[in-house]
């Protein structure tokens, strides 16, 4: 009887979710037919720019003062990147076990403590890093100050949050025999939850000094310096094969950090 | 006669409506070695975890050294008396075979010192020791994860060992073990201590190894005893009807 129910019951959400999608895809038709093409809705030059764009991809600039201001500018994008990272580290990851309730003896402080530690990692990162940037720049003026706390701090809530979830979900017997083996939650967290929610926080801590990375030198249009702001100075110059350059630099940063990382998670997988 | 380590008196065990173990009253005392027998699903896990204090009894009452189970604290007090190896061993994977070890002293251990002996392990021999015993001390360096599946149930020994429980609960404790690899075993966790008698109630699909190592041997079928007697006295006519299916 039961399982008669539930076949009913699926079979009505895939057809129900069927015409969703033949809904959706009308509205879609329809919205293009009522597009009007022949007025300006695509730059009459812009595919050729897109192409000249593309084609300096093949010819970047690498004259030695080009290479040496890109390590320069790298050196100061990797420098918010990591101190950023690290000031989320510092205030996402303790906030982050708060909130994973996973510490707590009494359940009614628990509910308490894991309410406010998620209450504050949701309002750390519900405000974009650029947004971070604009309020720190008003605060402590155009200073690196203001590039690095605007990486940590939403960065903190996404990093609390995601860490918050791996240590719930570690598998729970090996925990139960090391209670059974008379440790209390606080050995539990030390011996169990966090050696093997490891791999998984480091992956992601990783994947976060990537976007770090980005962010940084995002934030250098804001005029914080870095190599977004070069890629910036070279567009405005229409020297498309600066601009690669720079790019490329940006590049390289993202795939060294992946390798750093793959080594790393090599080390301390199960 | 002296107070029994182990006491049951009427302790039931239910999941649900499911009655995983029918009241049981019976009594074991301090330095025996018993055996769990019977056909899977049979209960015998579901005891040792009511002796352990993981089950909640549904009614009936079960004292360890003459306290009730549920008066214990949890934590140093229950760990002291009581330790148990399941089946699935339920290790740390990801930490060596020594860090699960010593996690045995967990119990005694204050934070700080748990916390000191992730960074430089403390009580070292002690855990090599213990390890010695189940016979895989040259693996102590070795991630958990990474050894064989007899070789993680010797290190779930080992850490037994090393928490040093005056009742140890074993759910078949040689199940992943060659034969002589199990003696070896039977005989490390059968043991006394010169100074400690240890009680030891295990479940054992082998009933040779049972007959040979253990003091009693205890049937049970549906969650009920069909045998409680000295291993001498079951004849195979017993454990016949045991396992009949």
């Amino acid at each position: 009887m039961r399982g008669q129910g539930l076949r009913i019951r699926t079979l009505t959400t895939v057809d129900s979710r069927k015409w969703l999608t033949v809904i959706l895809i009308a509205a879609f038709g329809w919205s293009l037919a009522s597009v009007k093409w022949d007025s300006g809705t695509l730059h009459t030059g812009g595919l050729s720019a897109v192409g000249e764009i593309l084609g300096a991809a093949f010819t970047p600039q690498i004259s030695g003062g080009v290479l040496k201001l890109g390590i320069i500018e790298a050196w100061t994008t990797v420098a918010y990147a990591v101190a950023g990272l690290t000031v989320a580290l510092v205030l996402g990851a303790p906030i982050g076990v708060i909130a994973s309730g996973v510490l707590a003896r009494r359940r009614f402080i628990s509910v308490i403590n894991v309410g406010w530690a998620r209450l504050v990692l949701a309002f750390f990162r519900s405000v974009h890093e650029l947004v971070w940037a604009w309020i720190f720049i008003v605060a402590v003026g155009l200073s690196p100050m203001a590039a690095v706390l605007a990486i940590g701090i939403p960065y903190a809530g996404i990093l609390g949050r995601v860490f918050a979830e791996l240590l719930q979900d570690v598998p729970e017997e090996p925990l139960d025999s090391l209670r059974s083996a008379g440790a209390s939650e606080w050995k539990v967290f030390l011996y169990g939850r966090l050696p093997m929610a490891m791999p998984d926080m480091l992956s992601y801590t990783f994947y976060r000094l990537e976007c770090g990375i980005r962010a940084a030198a995002v934030m250098s249009f804001v005029g914080l310096g870095g190599l977004g702001h070069q890629v910036q100075l070279s567009l405005q110059d229409l020297d498309y094969g600066r601009a690669w350059t720079f790019l490329f630099f940006l590049i390289a940063l993202v795939a060294l950090v992946d390798l750093w990382s793959s080594m790393v998670r090599r080390r301390v997988s199960a | 006669m002296m107070m029994p380590a182990i006491r049951l008196d009427g302790a039931e065990a239910k999941f649900g409506d499911v009655v995983a173990v029918v009241p049981i009253t019976l009594s074991i005392a301090t330095g025996e070695k018993v055996a769990l027998l019977g056909p899977s699903g049979a209960g015998k896990t579901t005891m040792l975890r009511l002796i352990g204090g993981e089950v909640r009894p549904s009614s009936g009452s079960i004292e360890l050294h003459g306290r009730m189970i549920g008066d214990l604290a949890p934590g140093r007090e229950l760990s002291s008396l009581v330790g148990m190896v399941h089946q699935q061993f339920d290790l740390v994977p990801n930490l060596s075979a020594l860090q699960n070890t010593l996690a045995g002293n967990l119990g005694r251990w204050s934070l700080g010192r748990g916390l000191r002996s992730l960074v430089v392990p403390v009580d070292r021999h002690m855990a090599i020791s213990a390890l010695q015993r189940v016979g895989i001390d040259d693996k102590s360096a070795q991630r958990t994860s990474r050894l064989s599946g007899g070789e993680q149930q010797r290190v779930a020994i080992a850490r037994v060992l090393v928490q040093d429980p005056s009742i140890v609960l074993a759910d078949e404790p040689v199940a992943s073990l060659d034969p002589a690899r199990s003696k070896e075993i039977l005989g490390a966790l059968t043991t006394d201590s010169p100074d400690q008698q240890k009680t030891l109630v295990a479940s054992m699909h082998s009933v040779e190894f049972a007959r040979d190592h253990f003091d009693r041997l205890i049937g049970l079928r549906s969650g009920s005893l069909v045998f409680d007697s000295p291993a001498t006295d079951v004849t195979d006519a017993m454990l016949d009807e045991l396992y009949r299916i």
